[in-house]
């Protein structure tokens, strides 16, 4: 809370509301195209979902790393967000890229779709852990807690957007 | 006579031998570019250096004190938000890295106290903070001898002027260009211009046409006289030849405009926040880590042979290209930016090369998203995301030149 209650007390009106429109444009922007492309309501639903945790879980962890672990939160944790788009929009990437791939195709089954989806996040998740657990030694306190919180805030993402697309994807 | 024995050649083939020496090509450039790209390489040669240049030794911080005095005005929020808004913009636009501020009040006054770090040049950023920027158009008071011997200082105060309707409000933009002086050289001018609609503006420069006016930057007046040539170009000349200084009064001018002075009480140099870490560790780490990795990979056989192949391949060209390229040209890096930027390209050709039906839909959206970033951002959010960018195209051509090279390796080891 004392985070939030930081940025909202000491931004001036144009960082809150740059802040603010860079964040939005992102999702807006991610959202629409993503749209546009698969034309399905249930993707567009998950993915919308899926910022949305994220964004949750970036608040949870700058507030942890901030109270538990004491790192002060300053202007270069503002790539955390980001971070974690471009890592969440790379694996939406996979399910969209293989939904209109396979969507006009004779046997069209959704099953396989959630299936190959399933097998490249989990593919990702491992790599992604390798990753940054691989490199955690080598970089500073703020990296490893950029990296960390970016990564876990993803990851968490990414493995409840599977588990809704049991519920939402459907033929 | 003996003859002598027929020599028979072989029909040679010109396209199978151009094969051999471009994949030969390629590869020595591979390698260039991945020696380059290691850390100190730059040893090896002692003609060139390639020595990554970091941020850290540029890096400085600071702390301003801003005092306002303003404790009689009833929209002192306002006041102070629209404050700190400008000083806020006016800085990132500049590039500065990391800005911090918060108000504070004490006794009557009120205090905006503002954390800088940055790599920028700080004298330029010292004249960012310092000069709050406000401009008057001002007219000649005619009670006052601006010929006075006594009182040669008497033409560059304010106070010895008339006010007029016009401020920095009144001009759509102030751009700031080379022209020709009266001494027939080129030298910097800021030409104010106004909204076509604005006639106020119109007839105050027929009305003061030959006659000297002013402009007042923070209370100092620099004299301005209005041409009796047609149209009438309001042109105020500027005190610096260098290309540098000339951006940040530009960049002064017209990013928005401050409402009440401050005065700056007081500026000290602060411990800077490093979190660049050592670069040598930093590479050898993330080297380390990218061939355990695919090493791991390869092992737990999940993934085809051919797919780990390209996806290794488009990552080693990718970094070792943008690594070189930064030594190369000798541009400032930050490390930790870097480390970032280099992790997050690993994980996108990982993706992007294994799965080819969200190849394309994965690099728009990522470069729609990281157009926006560097449009919009500002301090390491900007850099990180312009740098991200440039490595997805990088990395769209790596993959075309690991698919080109390793089917041409195929094919001429006819494997």
């Amino acid at each position: 809370m004392n985070i939030a209650m930081h940025v909202w007390d000491n931004w001036s009106t144009f960082e809150k509301l740059q802040e603010g429109s860079l964040l939005l444009g992102i999702l807006l922007i991610t959202l629409l195209a993503i749209y546009f492309i698969t034309k399905n309501r249930s993707i567009l639903l998950l993915s919308f979902i899926g910022f949305s945790i994220s964004a949750l879980l970036n608040v949870i962890g700058l507030y942890l790393v901030s109270a538990l672990f004491k790192i002060e939160v300053t202007e270069v944790f503002r790539l955390v967000p980001i971070l974690t788009s471009i890592l969440l929009v790379s694996n939406l990437g996979i399910l969209v890229g293989f939904y209109i791939h396979r969507k006009g195709k004779k046997g069209f089954d959704i099953k396989d779709i959630r299936l190959e989806y399933f097998t490249d996040s989990v593919k990702q998740t491992i790599f992604l852990l390798l990753l940054s657990s691989s490199v955690f030694l080598f970089v500073s306190v703020q990296t490893q807690a950029i990296l960390v919180v970016s990564t876990l805030s993803c990851l968490g993402a990414v493995w409840c957007v599977f588990w809704l697309s049991k519920k939402l994807l459907n033929d | 006579m003996k003859r002598l024995p027929k020599i028979k050649i072989k029909r040679i083939d010109f396209k199978y031998v151009f094969n051999y020496l471009f994949v030969i090509i390629l590869t020595s450039l591979i390698l260039v570019a991945i020696l380059i790209s290691l850390p100190l390489t730059e040893r090896v040669s002692s003609q060139v250096t390639y020595d990554l240049k970091t941020k850290s030794e540029l890096y400085w911080a600071k702390d301003y004190t801003l005092q306002l005095d303003i404790w009689d005005r009833i929209d002192k929020e306002k006041i102070l938000d629209r404050t700190t808004s400008t000083l806020y913009k006016r800085l990132s636009k500049y590039g500065v890295e990391k800005i911090d501020m918060y108000t504070f009040t004490q006794g009557e006054m009120e205090y905006i106290n503002i954390h800088v770090q940055s790599s920028m040049p700080q004298e330029y950023v010292d004249e960012l903070i310092r000069s709050p920027f406000i401009i008057n158009i001002v007219t000649r008071n005619p009670d006052i001898d601006f010929e006075d011997p006594e009182n040669p200082y008497a033409i560059y105060l304010q106070d010895n002027y008339l006010d007029t309707e016009f401020t920095r409000d009144s001009f759509r933009n102030i751009y700031v260009t080379k022209l020709k002086n009266s001494a027939n050289e080129y030298s910097y001018f800021a030409l104010f211009k106004t909204w076509p609609w604005n006639s106020q503006w119109k007839t105050f420069l027929e009305d003061y046409q030959g006659i000297e006016v002013g402009v007042s930057v923070d209370g100092f007046v620099t004299p301005v006289q209005i041409p009796t040539t047609q149209p009438i170009v309001f042109a105020l000349p500027i005190s610096t030849e260098e290309k540098e200084e000339a951006k940040l009064i530009n960049l002064l001018y017209n990013t928005d405009t401050i409402p009440e002075p401050y005065t700056l009480i007081d500026e000290q140099q602060v411990p800077i926040e490093d979190i660049e870490g050592d670069y040598i560790k930093i590479l050898e780490g993330v080297l380390l880590a990218t061939i355990v990795i695919y090493a791991y990979l390869l092992l737990i056989n999940k993934t085809s042979k051919k797919t780990l192949i390209l996806s290794a391949l488009s990552t080693v060209i990718t970094i070792s290209l943008w690594v070189s390229y930064l030594k190369i040209m000798s541009i400032p890096t930050d490390i930790f930016l870097l480390t970032i930027e280099i992790l997050a390209m690993i994980a996108i050709l990982r993706i992007t090369t294994e799965n080819s039906e969200s190849k394309i839909v994965v690099n728009v959206l990522l470069a729609l998203i990281a157009s926006l970033v560097a449009i919009l951002g500002t301090g390491y959010a900007k850099i990180f995301a312009s740098d991200l960018f440039v490595l997805l195209m990088l990395g769209i051509i790596s993959q075309q030149i690991a698919w080109f090279y390793t089917t041409k390796v195929k094919n001429i080891l006819k494997i």
